[in-house]
């Protein structure tokens, strides 16, 4: 179980997601705690930071810090996501 | 330095902005696929060096720090804009205007940018750190079940 700490700025853009899209990012994120590569979160490993994001829906995802020892802080939601990337 | 950071962010700016997009790639029957697919591997290798440099300037140019992040965000507004005007002129579901593979790599390798940009603005962003931590599903469920839309 990796530990998730929710940021202010990550707090406010879920509180302006509509509900369904709230919903989703919820479960995307109790998803990423029990398992930060589960496969339906397409994690994306960004270039030479320790950032990553992960999949909300087809509109939105997540923006994710890894901290190391499975820790991991979510600091912003995106409104975009990939037509058909592979994801590594 | 701040020459150098104008210069690094009109670059970051060039790499999200001014690459040919899908419609205009459309747009130009003439243009050799080959040139189209070179254009493209360019731009995406050089991508993580011009973040990179982009990071570092910000983080030796304190002095004008802020003002390069207020740049940093009109940045972000227009690439997204630019993602989402894409997405609109190849939304067509007629069979002839569907869009490429390299369309559809195109407009994914900009939402990649967008978001390496979101993560470096989070990277100076006091917002964007600290905050209530949860390593139970219980915990993390009850406080989430407390948020509200705005």
């Amino acid at each position: 179980m990796a530990e998730v700490r929710l940021t202010p700025k990550f707090i406010k853009a879920l509180q302006k997601l509509g509900h369904k899209q709230m919903d989703r990012a919820k479960k995307s994120l109790l998803q990423f705690q029990a398992n930060p590569r589960h496969p339906s979160l397409h994690f994306e490993k960004l270039s030479g930071s320790p950032y990553c994001t992960i999949r909300v829906d087809m509109n939105h995802r997540i923006v994710v810090r890894d901290e190391g020892d499975d820790r991991y802080e979510m600091v912003d939601i995106g409104n975009h996501d990939y037509v058909d990337r592979s994801y590594g | 330095m701040a020459a150098t950071a104008a210069a690094i962010a009109m670059d970051v700016l060039g790499h999200g902005l001014a690459v040919p997009d899908a419609t205009r790639l459309r747009g130009e029957p003439g243009r050799p696929p080959a040139q189209v697919d070179k254009a493209f591997d360019r731009w995406r290798e050089t991508l993580p060096a011009s973040i990179g440099r982009l990071r570092q300037v910000l983080y030796d140019d304190e002095d004008r720090r802020a003002e390069s992040l207020a740049f940093l965000d009109t940045v972000i507004t227009a690439v997204s804009a630019k993602i989402d005007a894409e997405s609109a002129g190849t939304g067509s579901t007629e069979p002839d205007d569907a869009p490429t593979a390299t369309e559809r790599a195109w407009r994914d390798e900009r939402i990649r940018f967008y978001y390496e940009l979101l993560a470096l603005r989070a990277e100076f962003d006091p917002e964007a750190r600290g905050g209530p931590a949860f390593d139970t599903a219980e915990g993390l469920e009850s406080f989430l079940a407390g948020i509200e839309s705005n």
